[in-house]
């Protein structure tokens, strides 16, 4: 997921649909049903087809269904409520109730939730199913809890996605392909250390000027999950992305603390387990369009290099040993202990 | 009601003088009290936060600066004035070289204030020099403006891109056809209204006198080689390019032709700033009314209500332009195209119209929203600039505004009328 | 007391000239940087971004000194002077009461930032003092307004007000 800004890229602030729904959704599928009289408004950064919205809509569905009709949610996509931080911002005042954002945000959203960086480390997770076992464990437990007293409940991981690399010029497989290339990031100290070790030039350029920054080559390229690469629709302006999957991007479904405290133990409860049926249907959605995506590039002419990942993680191993990043360490061997 | 008291307040307090800025934000906050979500109250300090704490409106204060230093040290003259002996049998010459220069502006950058600040910043205060009334001069700097997001690339026509799953490219593509339109319509309209400040000069020059000329703008000419050059190279972005213009123009200016000692140029500083300030300020106090619009869905019941009304294509096409029209006096592009477009959409489809079509029609539109006050970006930067008011700018105007709204119905029904699919 | 007013107004521009010579250079080197490849400043970006909120906020009271704010001008075209000057009271108390909310709302939400901790996500400027802008830059923009609402009504010649 992006950052912090509106429109800042990662869950692609401007959002797009996904690839195989033809036009933009009706606003009637993001408001839930009318006569549901506990309503949640709930912001994302995706466009109305993208993977966040999808699980949204699945976890509306589920909560009508456990509530009798009466809580709902209505989903508001494409950063129609602000950038993820001001989300953020918002559920812990209560100027809206929910939102989904990925993790790039929360580092400097609190000093209680500094350590969340440890996740923005590359290859921290080998594959999805070690990430949702570290997420969904007892240290995703851990940091969730962090949020309780900011005025946000944070209540599990969904899913971004594996970030790749994309560029004009060449397919790179090996770090000294990348070596001098300019590569637009997510504003976040870890990445952008992440690339610069990789022998990249890192810079956080706004997501309203990537389109001309890539076709006019100011940047030579771009990193984000494959399913924004497609549903934002960057290949357009890009020939080669290199599966490098060098970060694991979750992102977390947040609730105003004390609209979820409000509630009576019944609602709480349907409330939680929709929650949890959206994350599960989410994730699903991910891994789909994840797999689905590449195909839908290549038709379009996109060229995949699979890369020797191993490589990749030797080079970026010295990111871990720097000490100005401010990584939890303890944190960080207690996932060891799940990874191995 | 929220719609009702929002547009109700919005209106009282501009008619009784209240600042702009001010009226977006009290109406804002007393509908939100008056609908019984007291709670959102600290979205209005926070939305005017974050609209201004956004890289791509960089590019207005640094050109705005770019211009003021510019004009102040000799530069504009230089530059415009070898534009003039080249067109001396032009019309009405300054208006059109603003026209043009905003097409090529346009053409690298994908904003609209930005395209008014740079160009409107160079050309108008050499239009006051010659005559032209400030707010005629910031009218014509303003619609020309108009061009920055019509003609490709486009910060608004990506946006519509990925709400409408189109591709980015068409869009681009398809911009250059309403956008050259746009600048002959806006050249012709010029030619006519500005002869009376800027008449054929029939003066034989001495080729001599074109050489003398060229080498005086030498220097000046290369500002504009640098910043488009700059960007279509890819040495920088359009944001980038306006600091590296600052710099430019700022050597230029104090170390070259000496024009610009530092006690006239701490007070290009300070206008800068204050223009600035003025303008950035409507636009951060927009943002809270915006952003209590979407969360109360008021675009998306508007355009509804509006548009199910009409059965007869035509006619649904010519309300579709008004309500973007009508959308585009209050709110600014990004909002507008992230809540119509889904409704429109599907309209549009049914009635034949590409869904390309339908984004230029809305690109378009809120790029005309940008001269229709209140809520006029493109305006404010403008009188900013030749320090007039906006009452005076909103009158000279008009012309321009029924210009491109004559050209955007043309570009809405000719395809349909011809049967062209674009 | 206008003494006062001048020496604060002087103050007032010469921290937004220096904060706008700054965003300049510091855009600039960067964007050099990047075109040679030869170094990086990863927060040029943010640092320009909240330089131009305080050149914003802080820009607002120098344009209330001069009355330089967008209006739109009925009430002068249709009305007798005397209405006219009644209406510049209320339309003052209007603008003073949004300063007022605004000032207890943004520091309701920069006080909330201080407290939680929020840094920038480049520079980890505490987010909450840049938020500051908002109130203080609001409140001294009333202030400056209601003096200048003040000084017109005393003035003998009615000059043309608003840019
Ligand atoms: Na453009
Ligand atoms: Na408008």
């Amino acid at each position: 997921g992006e950052g912090d800004k509106g429109g800042n890229g990662g869950t692609s602030g401007q959002g797009s649909n996904g690839g195989a729904s033809n036009g933009a959704s009706n606003s009637d599928e993001m408001l839930g049903s009318a006569s549901a009289t506990v309503r949640f408004k709930v912001g994302t950064t995706t466009a109305p087809d993208g993977h966040y919205v999808q699980g949204l809509q699945e976890m509306q569905k589920l909560l009508e269904e456990y509530s009798n009709g009466e809580m709902t949610l209505d989903i508001y996509p494409n950063s129609a409520l602000g950038g993820e931080s001001d989300m953020m911002d918002s559920v812990s005042m209560g100027t809206q109730e929910m939102c989904l954002v990925s993790t790039g945000p929360i580092p400097s959203f609190s000093s209680a939730t500094s350590n969340w960086s440890v996740l923005d480390l590359p290859y921290l997770f080998k594959n999805a199913e070690q990430a949702y076992e570290v997420l969904d464990g007892e240290v995703g437990q851990k940091l969730l809890a962090e949020f309780d007293g900011t005025g946000i409940k944070a209540l599990g991981f969904w899913e971004n996605g594996f970030r790749d690399l994309t560029n004009n010029t060449k397919e790179i497989a090996t770090p000294a392909d990348l070596a001098g290339m300019k590569i637009r990031t997510m504003e976040n100290n870890v990445h952008m250390a992440t690339y610069r070790t990789l022998g990249a030039m890192p810079s956080a350029l706004p997501w309203g000027e990537i389109f001309s920054a890539l076709q006019q080559k100011t940047v030579d390229g771009q990193e984000n999950p494959l399913a924004i690469i497609l549903t934002a629709k960057v290949y357009e302006v890009q020939k080669y992305i290199s599966m490098i999957d060098l970060f694991y991007s979750p992102c977390v479904l947040m609730v105003n603390e004390d609209i979820y405290n409000g509630l009576t133990d019944e609602q709480r409860d349907a409330f939680d387990r929709a929650a949890e049926g959206g994350k599960e249907a989410e994730r699903r959605i991910s891994q789909e369009l994840a797999s689905t995506a590449r195909a839908s590039m290549e038709a379009e002419g996109v060229v995949f290099t699979d890369v020797d990942q191993s490589v990749w993680v030797e080079a970026t191993k010295s990111v871990y040993d720097d000490a100005s990043l401010g990584i939890d360490q303890d944190l960080l061997a207690e996932i060891r202990k799940v990874t191995g | 009601m929220a719609a009702g008291i929002l547009f109700g307040v919005l209106f009282l307090l501009l008619f009784v003088g209240v600042p702009i800025a001010i009226c977006l934000g009290i109406a804002a906050a007393v509908t939100m009290v008056a609908t019984g979500n007291i709670q959102y109250l600290a979205a209005v300090p926070t939305r005017m936060f974050t609209q201004v704490d956004n890289s791509t409106l960089m590019a207005v204060p640094f050109f705005i600066l770019a211009g003021n230093i510019m004009a102040e040290g000799g530069i504009s003259d230089r530059l415009i004035g070898f534009f003039e002996l080249l067109l001396k049998r032009l019309p009405g010459r300054l208006a059109c070289i603003s026209v043009v220069a905003s097409g090529f502006f346009g053409a690298i950058s994908g904003s609209n204030p930005a395209t008014v600040a740079a160009i409107g910043g160079i050309c108008a205060p050499r239009m006051i020099q010659k005559g032209y009334p400030p707010a005629k001069a910031a009218a014509i700097a303003a619609s020309a403006g108009t061009l920055g997001v019509v003609i490709p690339p486009s910060i608004p026509m990506v946006t519509y891109a990925v709400t409408a799953n189109e591709s980015i490219i068409d869009m681009f593509e398809a911009g250059w056809v309403p956008g050259i339109m746009l600048i002959v319509g806006l050249c012709i309209a010029n030619v006519v209204m500005c002869r009376k400040y800027d008449s054929v000069d029939n003066t034989a020059y001495p080729a001599r006198e074109y050489l003398i000329r060229f080498k005086d703008a030498f220097l000046a000419l290369l500002m504009p080689v640098i910043i488009l050059g700059g960007i279509y190279s890819g040495w920088f972005t359009p944001t980038e390019s306006a600091a590296v213009a600052c710099v430019y123009a700022l050597i230029v200016s104090c170390l070259v032709f000496r024009e610009l000692p530092v006690k006239k140029l701490y007070k290009v500083f300070i206008d800068s700033c204050v223009s600035s300030a003025v303008v950035l300020f409507v636009v951060s106090m927009s943002a809270p009314f915006a952003w209590f619009m979407t969360s109360e869905n008021i675009p998306a019941m508007i355009s509804n209500a509006v548009m199910s009304i009409f059965t007869n294509r035509f006619l649904i096409l010519l309300v579709m332009n008004l309500l973007l029209l009508f959308l585009g006096c209050f709110l600014e592009t990004q909002s507008i195209i992230l809540l119509v477009t889904p409704i429109l959409l599907p309209m549009a489809t049914a009635i034949g119209v590409s869904p390309i079509a339908l984004g230029l029609i809305i690109i378009v539109n809120t790029s005309i929203g940008m001269i229709t006050p209140p809520m006029a970006v493109n305006l404010f930067v403008a009188s900013g600039i030749c320090k007039t008011s906006i009452g005076a700018v909103s009158k000279k105007i008009i012309p321009y505004l029924l210009l491109e709204f004559g050209i955007l119905l043309l570009y809405t029904y000719i395809p349909i009328l011809f049967g062209i699919t674009i | 007391m206008k003494r006062f007013l001048d020496g604060f107004s002087k103050l007032v521009e010469a921290v937004c000239v220096t904060i706008m010579v700054l965003m300049v250079i510091v855009v600039f080197v960067a964007t050099i940087g990047r075109y040679s490849k030869l170094y990086a400043i990863d927060w040029s970006d943010e640092f320009a971004r909240y330089s131009m909120v305080a050149i914003v906020y802080l820009g607002l009271m120098l344009a209330s000194r001069n009355g330089g704010h967008f209006v739109v001008e009925v009430v002068p075209m249709i009305f007798p002077k005397n209405v006219v000057k009644a209406i510049s009271v209320v339309v003052t108390v209007l603008v003073d009461a949004f300063a007022v909310f605004l000032v207890r709302y943004g520091w309701m939400v920069s006080s909330r930032m201080l407290r939680q901790g929020k840094l920038s996500p480049m520079m980890d400027l505490p987010l909450g003092m840049v938020y500051l802008l908002i109130p203080v830059g609001v409140g001294l923009m009333a202030v400056f307004y209601t003096i200048h609402t003040i000084e017109s009504l005393m003035a003998k010649d009615e000059k043309k007000e608003g840019i």
